[in-house]
């Protein structure tokens, strides 16, 4: 494939990019001082950076590795160093293999005790082959074999060889990691790790080295060594608590950055008497992807994820350097025409013949007995109704006049009366908008909603285009935005269109991007065994609810994609999979939950992930919030109560839909204001 | 959504992988709506669609790998397995590697079909591959030779009676028809003059009907392929693979009253295609006959029909 159909979002994440890749594609967010004000490297204190999958935790980190420092001084690295003020040392957990450190017979005491020695051992390396590749570019001569002494002296007993060269001792001490590995990868069949001697205090090496070679080493004298350990939710339990335990005794001139998934932090708990530490006393928390969707200056999400599709578009070509600006970045998505009220909308049905009416005279007449007591008992009198609330040209305002007769309709008014009252509001709505402020207002609610309802009766498609509307998909998680970006590239070049050239990007080939990433964002949640099929299991009932309540007679909810409940009273299994399906950002936690009506509870509140809404054609804003009781909450989410989710599914259809059947459960009302995460 | 555009939206995102991942983006969605306008209907088309989504396509990458299955699996195994037999199951590398050189050296590759044909289009690749010598291939003409330089010398002989392996390679063996020619007119010709010739014929693809007919009936000594497609390949038979689980509306009786349809239209003697093999199979070079005539057929101008995989056909004229 040549340069001219390649794809510039192909790669979507951090770890599949080289060194010079990740400083290529860097983007800042706006603001002062961008992500290095957020990450401070410069601070003793510890951190943790945590956020939801694709939230740009490993590039953020990898950034201020040592790696990324020598391609952003490659004229003299230790200048480079000295000017930074410190050096970023970066460790993958996940090349640790941690599992190996379980089990095998061996008492779990031993292993709590094994793991921290094995950790120092393998960060001494790292530190030390970064020391070593940085002095390569010394001039100045060091007195090395003093600084052999006196890390050796961080060892508690005197080692087999005395090296005098840092290249020595680090030969020296990927020895004992090897004698290590092999005792570890042994004792499946010795069922000990009996020869095994631990040749120094957990933290000695840690916080060691970097003291030696900063007091040693004058490029390193007044700098901080940064350790960045990403991935922190590939270790046990136990395995955490070591790294919890050298955070809580930081010593200088170390600190820590801990990369970690939202839902990856398995204890605060220290060795220290299982202490725990605490945020602001031992450690900060930078919580990524909310930090990236706070609505302030200093972190423009929009900015920032268009800079991110700027960047990739200038690195491959595709544009000139001199592109800069948001607009010329919208200009190449074709956007959605804005429809009002009153508008015509193009291949929509209305009128008598239009879908609409076609649906309402449907239901009427097929509920025909039913109606008698809401008042209608003639078929003129169903004619009359359909006549008063057909609007020929005007489908938005039609599908809007039925929705509002629909709901007199479930509250068993006079359907002819209540026909009537609505149509006067129509025409007078239609002289002058603001004399109606309350179907104003109704309308300005539903909007997506009865929108979207005429798309699926027109057998047209959901509408999911326009920049404005990717930036909102991707809530705050750079990877979504650039899975979107690179979904639709595919699909527009597929098309048949010439992608950021001469042309915009159709809507169709928008959409059709949207919902496969929306399928793959789906998809690729690879949680092993029976809680990845409970949690997608789950996901999917609650879509469907709010599917249905989306395309119904009747919504009760303006564009739903947010529940509440009490967590409380609902079962374990249920607390645990809302906790696994938030922890992979299928759910995303509103911290301020939601005030029940009805006393001064505070119920717990989670919005669909929007990468997840064009897969089942779901609403991008999220406005309305639906209150789950405990049975709906463990229908769902709980396996041993899935045999009540058809009943209560088939209670949410007939609450929402002519002739509109009461025996709810389910209490519903409607939020105002935006949604806060 | 009603299942139309389901199946429909479901079959471009499958097809849109298909020619990403596979076709080699040799087709784009506007290629496949051009194509969908040679057929009248809605329900038509859909059918269509989803033979579309069900094309076996082997390309560049997969057909190299195929030639290097042949002459490893097909030729150097079983020479090198010769070898073990004759010197008492010997592993020892050097005897090995010396007498396979020595019968490679006694061995001609030969395409199968005109020189301008895919067949002997494939031998260039399969040199490359494999790492052979240019002095190993030679056309079908170069085996033998009159004795005399005499025009009026009808006597003919081996050129080169050392030849021990003649080595016919092959794309696709469809009826099986093209081997018993090839037998009648070379192999017999070859075992006549020197008995002990082993003569093997290797396709890449073939009918299980047409490779069991040319083993059956041809003098070759080997007649194999790499991939055979049986009757699960013959996508409106009842064992179709193709049609395990179609999605709504798609059916198998109503895929094929199409593709029947249209094929009459195209090729009245062989709607399905080639001898009613029904496959829909390409490669990268070329589309075989025995494809559905509606994915390839780009022949007579009066029927203004619109390929999707185009045939690139033997004008035999």
């Amino acid at each position: 494939m040549d340069n001219s159909t390649r794809n510039p979002f192909t790669i979507v994440k951090a770890n599949d990019f080289t060194d010079q890749e990740i400083l290529d594609y860097w983007v800042d967010i706006p603001g002062d001082s961008g992500f290095h004000h957020l990450v401070d490297p410069l601070t003793p204190m510890p951190m943790i950076i945590m956020g939801g999958k694709g939230s740009g935790k490993t590039h953020l980190m990898r950034y201020f590795s040592y790696p990324l420092q020598k391609v952003k001084h490659p004229e003299n690295i230790l200048k480079g160093i000295e000017k930074d003020k410190f050096i970023g040392i970066y460790l993958k957990c996940g090349g640790l293999n941690s599992g190996r450190f379980t089990e095998k017979n061996i008492d779990e005491e031993i292993w709590k005790n094994f793991f921290p020695y094995y950790f120092d051992i393998w960060m001494a390396q790292l530190i030390l082959d970064t020391v070593i590749e940085a002095l390569s570019y010394n001039d100045n001569s060091i007195d090395e074999e003093k600084i052999c002494t006196e890390i050796l002296d961080c060892f508690d007993d005197t080692l087999s060889e005395s090296p005098k060269t840092l290249l020595e001792l680090s030969s020296t001490i990927k020895q004992i990691q090897k004698q290590l590995d092999m005792a570890v990868n042994n004792c499946i069949f010795t069922r000990s790790l009996d020869g095994v001697q631990i040749l120094a205090t957990p933290g000695k090496l840690f916080y060691g080295i970097p003291r030696v070679l900063s007091k040693n080493i004058k490029e390193f004298n007044d700098i901080l060594f940064v350790y960045l350990i990403d991935e922190l939710e590939n270790l046990h339990e136990y395995q955490q608590v070591y790294i919890q335990s050298l955070m809580r005794d930081i010593k200088l001139p170390c600190s820590i950055k801990i990369g970690v998934r939202t839902y990856g932090m398995k204890t605060y708990k220290t060795m220290a008497d299982n202490e725990e530490n605490r945020e602001g006393s031992e450690f900060s928390i930078l919580r990524l992807d909310k930090k990236l969707r706070e609505k302030n200056r200093a972190t423009n999400y929009k900015q920032f994820a268009v800079d991110l599709g700027l960047s990739r578009l200038r690195e491959s070509g595709k544009i000139s350097d001199k592109i800069t600006s948001q607009s010329e970045f919208f200009d190449y998505f074709e956007e959605e025409k804005t429809i009002n009220e009153l508008d015509n909308i193009p291949e929509i049905s209305s009128g008598i013949s239009g879908k609409t009416i076609a649906k309402l005279k449907s239901a009427l007449n097929k509920h025909e007995q039913s109606n008698i007591k809401n008042g209608v008992s003639k078929p003129s009198q169903t004619t009359e109704i359909i006549n008063l609330l057909s609007f020929e040209g005007m489908p938005l305002l039609e599908k809007a006049a039925t929705y509002s007769f629909y709901k007199e309709w479930s509250k068993s008014k006079k359907l002819l009366e209540s026909a009537i009252s609505i149509n006067t509001i129509c025409n007078n709505f239609i002289a002058d908008k603001d004399s109606q402020p309350q179907f104003k207002e109704l309308i300005s609610k539903f909007k997506s909603d009865l929108l979207a309802q005429l798309r699926k009766d027109n057998a047209k498609k959901d509408s999911y285009a326009g920049i404005e509307t990717l930036i909102k998909i991707s809530k705050g998680f750079p990877r979504s935005f650039l899975t979107l970006l690179k979904h639709i590239y595919q699909y527009s070049a597929f098309n048949g269109e010439t992608p950021f050239h001469s042309k915009k990007i159709s809507i169709k080939s928008q959409i059709e991007g949207v919902k496969q990433s929306s399928l793959w964002y789906f998809e690729d949640t690879r949680i092993a065994g029976k809680d990845g099929a409970q949690i997608k299991s789950s996901i999917e009932k609650l879509a469907e609810l709010y599917r249905i309540n989306r395309y119904s007679d009747k919504p009760s909810e303006c564009s739903l994609t947010t529940f509440s409940g009490d967590l409380t009273k609902a079962s374990k299994e249920t607390q645990r999979i809302i906790g696994l399906a938030s922890d992979w950002s299928m759910l995303l936690v509103d911290p301020d939950g939601r005030k029940d009506k009805n006393s001064s509870r505070v119920d717990s509140k989670f919005i669909l992930n929007p990468m997840l809404s064009p897969h089942w054609g779901l609403p991008i804003s999220v406005r309305g919030v639906i209150n789950f009781n405990e049975k709906t909450l463990n229908a769902i989410f709980d396996p041993a109560h899935e045999s009540d989710y058809k009943s209560i599914k088939s209670e949410f259809e007939n609450s929402r839909n002519a002739p509109f059947n009461k025996s709810l459960d389910v209490p519903t009302d409607f939020i105002q204001g935006a949604f806060k995460l | 959504m009603d299942d139309f555009e389901k199946t429909y939206d479901e079959l471009k995102i499958k097809i849109k992988n298909l020619s990403e991942y596979i076709w080699q983006n040799r087709i784009i969605w506007t290629d496949v709506e051009v194509w969908l306008n040679n057929f009248e209907t809605n329900d038509e088309k859909i059918q269509m669609l989803f033979l579309l989504s069900q094309f076996m396509y082997f390309g560049d990458k997969e057909l190299r790998e195929l030639l290097k299955a042949i002459y490893r699996d097909k030729y150097k195994y079983k020479i090198i397995s010769d070898i073990r037999i004759r010197n008492d199951s010997t592993l020892d590398f050097n005897t090995i590697t010396g007498e396979f050189d020595k019968e490679l050296a006694r061995t001609k590759f030969l395409g199968v079909g005109n020189p301008s044909e895919s067949g002997t289009h494939l031998l260039y690749f399969f040199r490359q591959e494999n790492k052979l010598a240019k002095s190993l291939f030679i056309n079908t003409h170069e085996i033998t030779a009159r004795e005399s330089k005499d025009s009026t010398d009808k006597k003919i002989i081996l050129r080169n009676p050392e030849i021990k392996h003649y080595i016919f390679i092959d794309d696709l063996c469809g009826s099986g028809n093209q081997v018993l020619d090839y037998s009648r007119d070379i192999v017999e010709e070859i075992k006549r003059l020197k008995p002990d010739a082993v003569v093997s014929y290797y396709a890449l693809f073939a009918m299980s009907s047409g490779i069991q007919k040319a083993k059956r009936f041809s003098k070759f000594d080997h007649v194999e392929a790499i991939y055979e497609f049986d009757s699960s390949f013959s996508c409106f038979s009842s064992k179709s693979r193709h049609f395990k689980k179609p999605p709504s509306p798609v059916t198998l009786e109503k895929a094929k009253e199409v593709a029947l349809k249209y094929g009459n239209r195209l090729w009245p003697g062989f709607p399905l295609g080639y001898n009613n093999c029904q496959l829909l199979v390409g490669f990268q070079h070329n589309t075989p006959d025995n494809t559905l005539p509606i994915i390839w057929f780009d022949e007579d101008q009066s029927e203004r029909w619109t390929p999707i995989f185009k045939r690139y056909n033997k004008n035999y004229n």
